[in-house]
């Protein structure tokens, strides 16, 4: 998991590549030239790092050019590219469907909680506290379910 | 499952969109920490998907030579295959059990690769058995986030021998004999506790020896008779001294006496009859083990030729002369009035100095030094090599007083020089001193004598015999 100048896989890095260019798009769009400047940072992200890190670079980047009133659509114009990312790093192009799938469904059960969190919850470190210890439970399910699998008792 | 350094660092970075969203108040943070969450454990359920799918898509076998002799080596194979192509890389690594010297293999199928093999020497130093099933299967995925490691149910078994001879030429100038050695027949029918045949009673017999059963059963009174057993004690004479170790190793000449032995010590224990054990060393008698029945003494006995080394000593002395050569010259001195034979007769007159000298050598003074039991008949044999043929001759002589029989198993010291087929010439001379020695002894009444040693070497030896015939019959 490197950036696209350490990796074998073209195609990926080719449509992570094109996501990418996607987010400058969208920055220019939002931002203007401010906008096409985060958008050349994530294009020297998506070179030297690997994609979830352009992701959380696209967050962190993107977060201050948004104007304060911004609409739904707009955060979604936004967040569209990187979330694209994720997906086409997630998918595995030898069984597209069901990695895609897993991926999709993983996406949107973390965001759902996350928007769900920001629109019911009355603070953010609220939906902060919230999410953690999903993914903690889950990733620990997961854990224990390859211990299961393959029997390694030592690891019970 | 293991996790990286690289997935901690993930997590770090899911954790810092968190609280940074949380410090700026930007839900859009929270919003891309959950994408890094997302991501996170999509990527962990991929893995824990395909690691569920190895234990029943993995194949993995090992070929390797299933029986060996002790440090020898052999190739050991690891062939993994997977049924359908994973987005895991697997690596199955196989390492060698305690008994083998090498280095872990490793056979790494990549991601979507399906089948790969790879190969590993291993040498055995040690006898046994043993089974190669430390095998385990490391699964790492794409991203370098997680590992498992699980051990593999599959393994070769493996039989080390130690290393002994397979080539043993038992014989007599070059001819293999036919019959084995030691076997005998029990005798004739007599009273004691082995079944033979029912035969019909006749005036004579006596009444206990009446079977019952095979009376009523043949309406005429029968008699069962019984094998008699025999009253036979074997002692075998070991020798283990240091010209023993001539040979390349495993099959030095102890290796193929050691052989021969253990064979005869089988014999005798299917016969059942008494066995006595004699180990001899440069300094004399090593192990003495006093006859008895097979089951007090076929165990040791066994178990003490497994382990007899031979032993580090000094060279035997030279001939010593004679008695009959010393007779000869001690008459012809007594005449002698030169300064020549003056000198010499005091070295000639005492009888007693060729025994004594004698005494000085280990396998005669065993011989000597042996109870020879009272059973009726005491079957005499001795292993050893030529190098001391004096002092071999006189103990086959002393034995012969005091036993039935006495056979001489021999390793020619002639065959078990290190050389090329250019020594073959000087071999087979030396192979034709040793021929005559052997039909000197075989020649002694109740006396046998046979050459024991590697049948490839004799045959190359005696080969050269066949040409000097052929060439001295053209010339």
């Amino acid at each position: 998991m490197m950036g696209v100048l350490d990796t074998d896989d073209r195609l990926t890095a080719v449509l992570t590549g094109l996501a990418t260019l996607g987010a400058v798009a969208v920055g220019f769009l939002v931002a203007g030239v401010s906008g096409i400047l985060a958008g050349a940072a994530l294009v020297v992200a998506w070179l030297l790092a690997p994609p979830v890190v352009v992701v959380a670079l696209g967050q962190v980047l993107f977060a201050p050019l948004l104007p304060a009133d911004a609409s739904l659509a707009t955060i979604a114009l936004v967040e569209a590219p990187l979330a694209a990312i994720l997906l086409v790093d997630l998918t595995d192009w030898r069984a597209p469907v069901g990695t895609l799938v897993a991926a999709v469904v993983a996406l949107a059960a973390f965001v759902g909680l996350a928007v769900a969190g920001v629109v019911w919850l009355d603070r953010l470190w609220q939906t902060a506290a919230l999410l953690v210890p999903v993914a903690a439970v889950v990733a620990y399910g997961l854990h224990r379910f390859t211990v299961v699998t393959v029997e390694v008792t030592d690891e019970f | 499952m293991e996790v990286t350094r690289r997935y901690w660092t993930l997590v770090a970075v899911g954790l810092f969109l968190a609280c940074w969203g949380v410090v700026v108040a930007q839900p859009l943070a929270l919003l891309g920490a959950a994408g890094v969450a997302a991501w996170l454990v999509a990527r962990q359920f991929q893995f824990a998907r395909a690691v569920g799918r190895v234990p029943a898509t993995l194949d993995v076998s090992l070929t390797t030579a299933p029986r060996l002799m002790a440090e020898e080596s052999a190739q050991l194979s690891v062939d993994a295959e997977l049924a359908r192509a994973l987005p895991v890389t697997v690596a199955v690594t196989v390492t060698p059990p305690p008994g083998a010297r090498g280095e872990p293999v490793t056979v790494t199928l990549g991601s979507g690769e399906r089948a790969a093999v790879d190969h590993a020497t291993l040498t055995w130093p040690v006898a046994g058995s043993f089974r190669v099933d430390d095998v385990t299967a490391t699964i790492s995925d794409d991203a370098g986030l997680f590992g498992q490691t699980a051990d593999l149910d599959v393994g070769v078994d493996v039989a080390v021998d130690p290393r002994a001879p397979r080539d043993v030429h038992v014989g007599e100038g070059g001819d293999r004999i036919a019959a084995g050695f030691g076997e005998h027949e029990a005798g004739r029918p007599g009273g004691d506790v082995e079944p033979a045949e029912v035969r019909e009673y006749v005036p004579g017999d006596a009444v206990r020896q009446i079977d019952w059963k095979s009376t009523a059963r043949l309406d005429q009174p029968h008699v069962r008779e019984f094998e008699g057993n025999t009253d036979r004690e074997t002692l075998l004479f070991f020798d283990h001294r240091a010209t023993m170790a001539d040979g390349r190793p495993g099959t030095r000449k102890i290796d193929y006496a050691r052989q021969l032995a253990v064979a005869l010590v089988d014999q005798v224990g299917r016969s059942d009859d008494k066995l006595g054990y004699y180990a001899v060393g440069d300094g004399g008698t090593t192990a003495l083990i006093d006859p008895g029945t097979r089951t007090e003494t076929w165990r040791p006995v066994r178990t003490h030729l497994f382990e007899v080394e031979p032993t580090c000593g000094a060279p035997a002395a030279s001939d010593p002369v004679r008695p009959t050569a010393a007779r000869a010259a001690s008459a012809h001195l007594d005449s002698d009035d030169s300064a020549f034979g003056r000198t010499l007769a005091p070295y000639f007159a005492d009888r007693d100095a060729y025994r004594r000298r004698f005494d000085s050598r280990p396998l005669y003074r065993t011989v000597r030094n042996a109870e020879f039991g009272a059973a009726t008949a005491v079957w005499t044999v001795i292993v050893t090599d030529d190098a001391d043929r004096a002092a071999l001759r006189e103990a086959v002589t002393y034995a012969r007083g005091e036993s039935d029989q006495v056979t001489v198993f021999l390793t020619p010291t002639a065959l078990f020089a290190d050389g090329d087929v250019a020594d073959l010439d000087a071999a087979y001379d030396r192979y034709s001193e040793f021929e005559a020695f052997r039909r000197e002894l075989a020649n002694l009444e109740r006396v046998s004598a046979y050459e024991v040693g590697p049948a490839d070497k004799l045959a190359a030896v005696l080969s050269v015999g066949r040409d000097r015939r052929r060439r001295r019959a053209s010339a």
